[in-house]
């Protein structure tokens, strides 16, 4: 009775029932979707002050260029006036979660090394495609190092910023995709994640203020990272290799307009022993440079102290330098932490040509020691 | 490590006027729960129980008396020391905490109405209404 009244229907008629139905459809749908959406906020912050009280300057973030200087140095770019912002940020993060299996992720950070303006970092839609299984696509960081999700986070981590020797990549973020697939037996986890992106580095804040001109890179990436837990023992190792275009206009930069097959390898080990944990990171950036760490943290109570030592190498002699640590950390409540750390570096970069020290350091001799606090904090 | 019902808990290892801190799921979770599984689910490694079935972590709220405590005994981690672990997933957007609650009360009336969920919450708001599992 139904259909055949139904015939009786104009067909243009017929077509806008079909319209109508599909909106409804459609509309029941969307409320259905959006009746599931939830949202999420959260967010950390560090506010990091340093003081070289021994040399001319310190390096304490590559990729960020956050430089200690001391006052009256001018090769070292910011003067006492910087000694709040060159580590300090901010960042809100903000899911959408779409449905179980789906969510949307975008972080926003606020640097004191760029004027605080605040910048889309992360942004990037996350997808379950079964248990053990997701896939991410968007702007994502770049897995190469054990912190590098959490390299921001302060309060992530036991030391006032991760070892500057060991974590120097110029490319923090990349825009690609990311597949992840963890597995757990017992006592032994396994995350797997093979990964592939592009960044386009307009002016690279490290290598243009290293050689002293614009530089412009271009990445094509690909990578995957194992990281395996058993008990207390974490071993992790990345493999990236990079089809990189370096790009300037100054006719007297020997890497001008040159193209590398740039391999990264990273192998960390963390083992925590009661109190004490013991961490170890070594990466080899073919064909430019070798770094690691060694670090020692021991906890008692809210409270903790680290000793940590780190080196950088770069194959050529000009650069080479090494560093020593000692740290205290303590919590506040379950979100908060006060940190307070001294640091000296040893210079041990020279002009191959000259014999002069170290060109990258820009200051001969450019041993220093920098002495800092920092608040760090998440909600 | 064998999942002991509540009432055997009740009877022989918690006294009757002193209440702590458990793990508990549902009445109808007849999973074999380890205190390693507990540690997994509770920090995200895995998201299921040990026969496959979903598993929801949820706790009280990091402010709770005894739950900085109780996280060191079953985890392996003070409060703190759990949300810098779990700030490291959630920051990079591949997991979410385990929810939080004002009292354990809401904690035992979620376990108790959903099978997936296993939850920290106070042994005597528990007793009756869901299972309680034995920690090492």
């Amino acid at each position: 009775m139904q259909s055949h009244s139904a015939t009786r229907f104009h067909p243009r008629l017929s077509s806008l029932r079909t319209v109508i139905a599909a909106c409804f459809i459609a509309s029941t749908l969307t409320s259905a979707a959006l009746a599931e959406v939830s949202t999420s906020v959260s967010g950390f912050g560090s506010f990091v002050g340093g003081k070289v009280i021994n040399g001319d300057g310190y390096i304490a973030n590559y990729t960020e260029l956050g430089i200690y200087g001391k006052n009256g140095s001018a090769t070292f770019g910011p003067s006492d006036d910087g000694w709040m912002n060159q580590e300090t940020r901010l960042g809100v993060q903000g899911t959408v979660t779409l449905d179980p299996a789906t969510r949307i992720t975008a972080q926003v950070v606020s640097r004191g090394t760029r004027s605080y303006s605040p910048e889309v970092e992360w942004l990037f839609v996350g997808r379950e495609l079964a248990t053990n299984l997701n896939v991410q696509a968007g702007k994502l960081r770049i897995p190469a190092y054990m912190y590098s999700d959490k390299i921001d986070v302060g309060f992530a981590y036991p030391w006032l910023r991760v070892p500057a020797d060991a974590y120097s990549l110029d490319s923090v973020n990349f825009n690609g995709v990311k597949l992840n697939y963890d597995m757990t037996e017992g006592e032994f986890g396994e995350r797997l994640s093979v990964w592939a992106g592009t960044d386009n580095e307009k002016n690279s804040k490290l290598m243009s203020y290293l050689f002293n001109t614009q530089i412009d890179r271009n990445h094509r990436f690909v990578g995957i990272v194992a990281d395996s837990t058993y008990g207390p023992a974490e071993l992790r190792l990345s493999y990236t290799k990079d089809n990189m275009k370096q790009a300037t206009n100054d006719p007297a930069n020997a890497f001008r307009n040159e193209k590398f097959n740039e391999e990264f390898i990273d192998v960390a080990f963390q083992y925590q022993l009661g109190d004490l944990t013991l961490m170890a990171e070594w990466n080899r950036d073919r064909p430019f440079y070798r770094s690691q760490f060694v670090s020692a943290i021991y906890q008692f109570g809210v409270n903790s102290v680290y000793l940590t030592q780190s080196k950088f190498k770069l194959d050529e002699p000009w650069e080479k330098h090494h560093t020593v640590s000692l740290g205290y950390r303590r919590d506040i409540g379950s979100n908060m932490d006060v940190k307070f750390d001294i640091t000296h570096m040893v210079d041990e970069g020279k002009n191959p040509f000259t014999g002069d020290r170290n060109p990258v350091i820009k200051i001969k001799p450019g041993h220093a020691t920098t002495v800092s606090a920092s608040f760090d904090f998440i909600f | 490590m064998k999942l002991v019902p509540l009432a055997l808990c009740s009877a022989l290892l918690i006294p009757a006027c002193h209440a702590e801190l458990v793990v508990i799921v549902n009445n109808a979770n007849n999973e074999t729960i380890s205190g390693t599984t507990v540690t997994n689910i509770m920090l995200g490694k895995t998201k299921a129980f040990p026969s496959g079935a979903k598993a929801i972590p949820v706790i009280l709220d990091y402010e709770a008396p005894d739950l900085d405590g109780f996280l060191n005994k079953s985890v392996g981690k003070s409060a703190a020391q759990f949300r810098a672990y779990w700030s490291k997933a959630v920051f990079a957007g591949i997991g979410t905490p385990p929810q939080t609650f004002k009292t354990s009360q809401d904690v035992v009336d979620l376990v108790a109405r959903n099978p997936d969920v296993i939850g920290i919450a106070d042994s005597a708001a528990a007793k009756g209404k869901v299972k309680v599992i034995a920690m090492p």
